[in-house]
This record gives C-alpha cells, sequence and structure tokens, in this order.
C-alpha cells in the first residue's frame, strides 16, 4: 500500500517567520539548515507512524518553495522523494496507484484569521473557492486525490489548517503542531514532542481509510480565484472557460478538476505521467 | 584488476539543480556545495567498496564534475587514487590499456533526454555528440575512449535516464539507478544513504562483466559531431583538424578517439604520465 505526503514548511513546529531564500549570508544559511533538519523529523515521525500501521511505501513530496528543502541527509531512507523545481506538474505521484495520501507541514489557507503564515501557494491570493467548496494548498491536493479515487486521511501543521481539513474531509486523521495566533505567531510544540504526535497520527491514520471518502466533485466544475490586488483587466481577451467577474476575481470552468486545473496553470507538462519507479540495480 | 572510474555531480542521489559554483562567494552556496560534495564523495566510497568486494585490486577516481576537484578528498576511501584538477594533461588522465574496466558515478543523462534529471552534455549548449553517427554523451564518450584501450565500461551509478542510455549503449553493464528523473530540475530519488548501499551491491556485481561485457570501440578512423544550440562557430575562422560545417556544426576526424580528443582540447599528444612506474604497480 502505497502513501503520498505532501509537504510544506510553514506548518512545522517551530517555525513561524517566512523563509528567507534570497538572503544567503551565514545567519539565515544556518537558520536554513535547522528548518530543513525539523521538517525532515516532522517527516521521519509521519513515515515512521505509516510503516508501523502496514503502508509499505510511501513518497515524499518535497512540496515548499524551491522543492529541496527536506534534510536528505537524515530523511528516511525507506521512502522515495520527489524534489526540485520546474516540475511537470506539481503532484506527478499522487495517482490512483496511491492508496491514500496527507500533507505535514501544511499551514491554513490564505485569509485564515490568526493563521500562523497562512497563505494560498503565494501572497497574492485572498481566496479559492471550487465548486463553493473554500480551499486552500492542502484543500486543493486533497481534491486531486479525490479526482484519482484517493483519500486525504492525515494532516499535521497549524491548528488551523488541522480545523480547515477536518471540515474539507469529514474523518480525517489531524495532528496540531502549534496555535497559530497571528500571521507570525504561534504557540508551538518542540520539536521532540511533536514528532511523537506525528508519529502516533499517521499510525492511527491507516484506520481512516475505510471510512474517508475520496472527495468527488460535481460536473462541472468551477473555479473561484480570488486575488488580494487588482490583477485582471476586464477587457483583455480569455481562453475559453475563463471569465473575468472584476479587477479582483475570475472564474474559471471546467469538465472536471484536472479541466479546471490545465486552464489555471497551463504551463504544466499534463502529458507526463511517471512510470513505476524504484531505486535498484540494472542488470 | 584495475578499475577507472569517472565521476560527475548531476547524477548523484539528493542532487537535483546544478552546481551553483558561479552563484557567489556566500554561506549558502558552500554549505550546498559541501553537502553536495560529501554525497558524491560517500557515492564514490560506496563504488570502490563493490569493485574492491568483486575483485578489484585498484580503483583510479578521475573527479570529473565542474572544476575537477569536487571529490572531498578528507573523507574518500582510502584504497583509491584521485585525479583531480583542472588544466589536465589530457582527457582521461590515466585511462589506458592497464585498465581492466570502466565506470560511471553521479552520471547523468545526455544532452536531449526528455526527463533526465539535469541532462546535458558538457555544457548546457551542447545539442548533442556523436561518434561515428552514434548519439553519445559524456559516458558514452568516455566508454567509447575506453573502447579503445580494449576496456569494457561495466558500471554506470546515476540517474535512471542515464543508465538506460548506457544499457543501451553497452549491453550487460550493470546500472544502479539513484533517482528517476521527470525534468531538467526535478526528480524522484532515494535518500543518499539508500543510494550507497545500492551503488555499493551494484559495483560489485559489475566485476563479473570483466571478460563477459564487450569493449566498446569506435573503430578507426573516428568521426566526432558536435553540434550546439545556439551559433557558435565561425566558418571564416578554421580551427586547425576540425571542419566547421555551419556555425552550429563542427566535424573532426582522426585516426584514433584518443588523437581526435587531443585535437578537440589541444592536448599535447605525446603526453605520458611521469608517475607511471613504480608508484602505482606498487599497489
Amino acid at each position: 500500500m502505497r502513501m503520498h505526503i505532501m509537504t510544506d514548511l510553514e506548518g512545522v513546529a517551530g517555525v513561524c517567520q517566512w523563509e528567507n531564500r534570497d538572503d544567503t549570508g551565514p545567519a539565515n544559511a544556518l537558520r536554513r539548515q535547522r528548518l530543513s533538519r525539523l521538517l525532515a523529523g516532522e517527516v521521519n515521525a509521519a513515515i515512521e507512524g505509516l510503516l508501523a500501521a502496514g503502508f509499505d511505501e510511501v513518497i515524499v513530496n518535497d512540496g515548499h518553495g524551491s522543492g529541496s528543502t527536506i534534510d536528505y541527509d537524515i530523511a528516511d531512507p525507506r521512502a522515495l522523494y520527489y524534489h526540485g523545481r520546474e516540475r511537470p506538474f506539481w503532484l506527478p505521484f499522487l495517482s490512483d496507484r496511491c492508496a491514500a495520501t496527507g500533507a505535514v507541514g501544511a499551514h491554513s489557507r490564505a485569509s485564515t484569521p490568526s493563521g500562523c503564515l497562512a497563505h494560498t501557494m503565494s501572497g497574492a491570493i485572498r481566496r479559492w473557492t471550487i465548486n463553493d467548496l473554500e480551499v486552500g494548498e492542502t484543500g486543493l491536493q486533497a481534491l486531486i486525490a479525490g479526482y484519482h479515487g484517493v483519500p486525504f486521511i492525515f494532516a499535521a501543521g497549524d491548528i488551523w489548517l488541522c480545523r480547515e481539513m477536518e471540515e474539507t474531509v469529514p474523518g480525517c486523521v489531524t495532528v496540531p503542531m502549534k496555535y497559530g495566533t497571528s500571521k507570525h505567531s504561534a504557540m508551538a510544540l518542540p520539536p521532540q514532542r511533536a514528532c511523537e504526535l506525528i508519529r502516533e497520527g499517521a499510525e492511527r491514520a491507516m484506520e481512516a481509510i475505510d471510512c474517508v471518502e475520496p472527495l468527488a466533485l460535481e460536473s462541472p466544475v468551477l473555479w473561484r480565484d480570488e486575488r488580494v490586488d487588482p490583477t485582471w483587466d476586464e477587457e483583455e481577451d480569455q481562453p475559453e472557460g475563463i471569465t473575468i467577474v472584476n479587477a479582483h476575481v475570475r472564474e474559471i470552468v471546467g469538465e472536471d478538476l484536472m479541466d479546471v486545473i490545465q486552464k489555471v496553470y497551463p504551463n504544466y507538462d499534463y502529458d507526463f505521467a511517471p512510470e513505476e519507479w524504484t531505486p535498484g540495480v540494472r542488470t | 584488476m584495475k578499475v577507472y572510474i569517472v565521476t560527475d555531480l548531476e547524477g548523484v542521489a539528493g542532487v537535483t539543480q546544478w552546481d551553483p559554483r558561479h552563484e557567489g562567494n556566500n554561506a549558502a552556496t558552500a554549505l550546498a556545495r559541501r553537502r553536495f560534495a560529501r554525497w558524491l564523495t560517500e557515492e564514490v566510497n560506496a563504488a570502490a567498496r563493490g569493485l574492491f568486494a568483486g575483485g578489484a585490486t585498484e580503483v583510479i577516481v578521475n573527479d570529473g564534475h565542474g572544476a575537477g576537484q569536487t571529490i572531498d578528498v578528507e573523507h574518500v576511501d582510502p584504497r583509491i587514487k584521485i585525479f583531480h584538477g583542472t588544466e589536465r594533461p589530457n582527457y582521461c588522465t590515466g585511462l589506458d590499456e592497464t585498465c581492466d574496466a570502466i565506470a560511471s558515478v553521479g552520471t547523468h543523462a545526455k544532452a536531449g533526454t526528455e526527463h533526465g534529471n539535469l541532462a546535458h552534455t558538457m555544457g548546457t549548449g551542447v545539442r548533442g555528440y556523436w561518434i561515428n553517427g552514434v548519439s553519445v554523451g559524456e559516458t558514452g564518450l568516455q566508454a567509447f575512449l575506453a573502447g579503445e584501450y580494449g576496456v569494457p565500461y561495466v558500471f554506470c551509478a546515476g540517474d535512471e535516464w542515464a543508465v538506460r542510455e548506457m544499457q543501451q549503449l553497452v549491453p550487460g553493464c550493470v546500472g544502479a539507478a539513484v533517482k528517476y528523473g521527470t525534468s531538467t530540475l526535478s526528480a524522484l530519488t532515494c535518500t543518499p544513504q539508500r543510494a550507497r548501499e545500492i551503488i555499493e551491491e551494484g559495483a560489485e556485481r559489475a566485476m563479473q562483466g570483466i571478460g563477459e561485457v564487450e569493449p566498446l570501440e569506435p573503430g578507426s578512423p573516428v568521426l566526432f559531431r558536435e553540434e550546439h544550440h545556439e551559433p557558435v562557430f565561425d566558418p571564416e575562422e578554421p580551427r586547425e583538424g576540425c571542419r566547421i560545417i555551419d556555425a552550429h556544426t563542427l566535424e573532426i576526424e582522426a585516426d584514433t578517439l584518443k588523437d581526435l580528443l587531443d585535437i578537440k582540447y589541444g592536448y599535447d599528444p605525446d603526453w605520458t604520465p611521469a608517475w607511471a612506474q613504480p608508484w602505482f604497480e606498487e599497489a
């Protein structure tokens, strides 16, 4: 049984400031090393729990920022890690070959009051709704999983993200790592305790497989994309399926979720489907 | 039994981005480069352990990446001899008919490989190399040079796409696939730790290829063709020994591949290593 884990940095216990990738000085370099270590610790704890529960394969998507945040020197060697930039798709290894999916280091969606480092993709987005379901990055991940018939069963991160996912996917197991009190503050667990709780939660998540329904969307799918700043020109011609409601809001309509995603993110290589791959000796 | 290993960085597990060696003198770059160097060094050590276990008595490592001194000499297996540095006297110094096999570690796919992680041939401007009409990357070129000395290419550790490329070019060589490229800057990877186990196992197995795998002989004369994406050659300024076909394309023909590479890189064809005996014979 294969589990797919999406990772992010902002929901990791002990993180309450944005990562700065532009500051190349020694203080920030050391700080970023620590962030990578903290994230890897939480990922390892999740892998430990998942394998103990009976999953036999874990694919971890190193999802934060430039896509190489997990510290691979301490990452659990029993998992595979998808990393790097300019990917053919956001989640190319989340497919119907996965039994379930979950998230580690997850933060709440944009505009969440008190959500620690709350955002959706970038600071530009104010709100996303897909067929009236309000989603952030983790909600979108759960929808993509649902498109493939895969249930979202586990989330570790800010308590506001946990509540968000409990509402979006009833029955999924959540593990709050911190209690966000504002964008840049939180009451947090120290890493050791955080990892204990993740391990326990991930192990329990296996039981959720049978009671969590993969998220399904009615056709057609309508994605409402609201921006913080005026972004779109109402006079400008749009590709089919995209309507500019006003300078802050556009709506994208498609047959199903992937059809809409292709319109929102036209630059991915949607023809790419990775082969089944395991590392090893080839003769 | 003497085995010659050529190393590169782009096929090392955990590395998905280009070496940031030109990105300035700062802490972030220094830490990233140290980590890459350590991962490469440990893969080289793993390969050496496997080769020695498989019957090798001498392992020479050509530190092939970039400025030619990427391997961390303080942590390298003491049984290895390292050839490193810039302004080298010839191509693949120390590779000759006294070797019993050639291998590569940290191998990336050739330029133009669709999903190859960090796929390239020498520089990113090169569209392709051909030896007597056969498309090759850096590693294929080295396998041909070894073949000219009667030395078989027996082992490829690196990206899945590099392994496939080399197994197609040299049937019977053993691969150790430690990552699966999905685009130039992304890959599914195992951890560096697991990669070392796979490489050690594969390298030991590869020793059985000596006497079995056919050396990749280029024949004589040898025609080399090099194509670039951008117009880089000036037909008005011919280079000695070279034919400029057009602004994108250069050809060189010579009796042997060794002669050809001496012409291509301007090496002294009469250079022979002063170290030769008895220093190497004691091993």
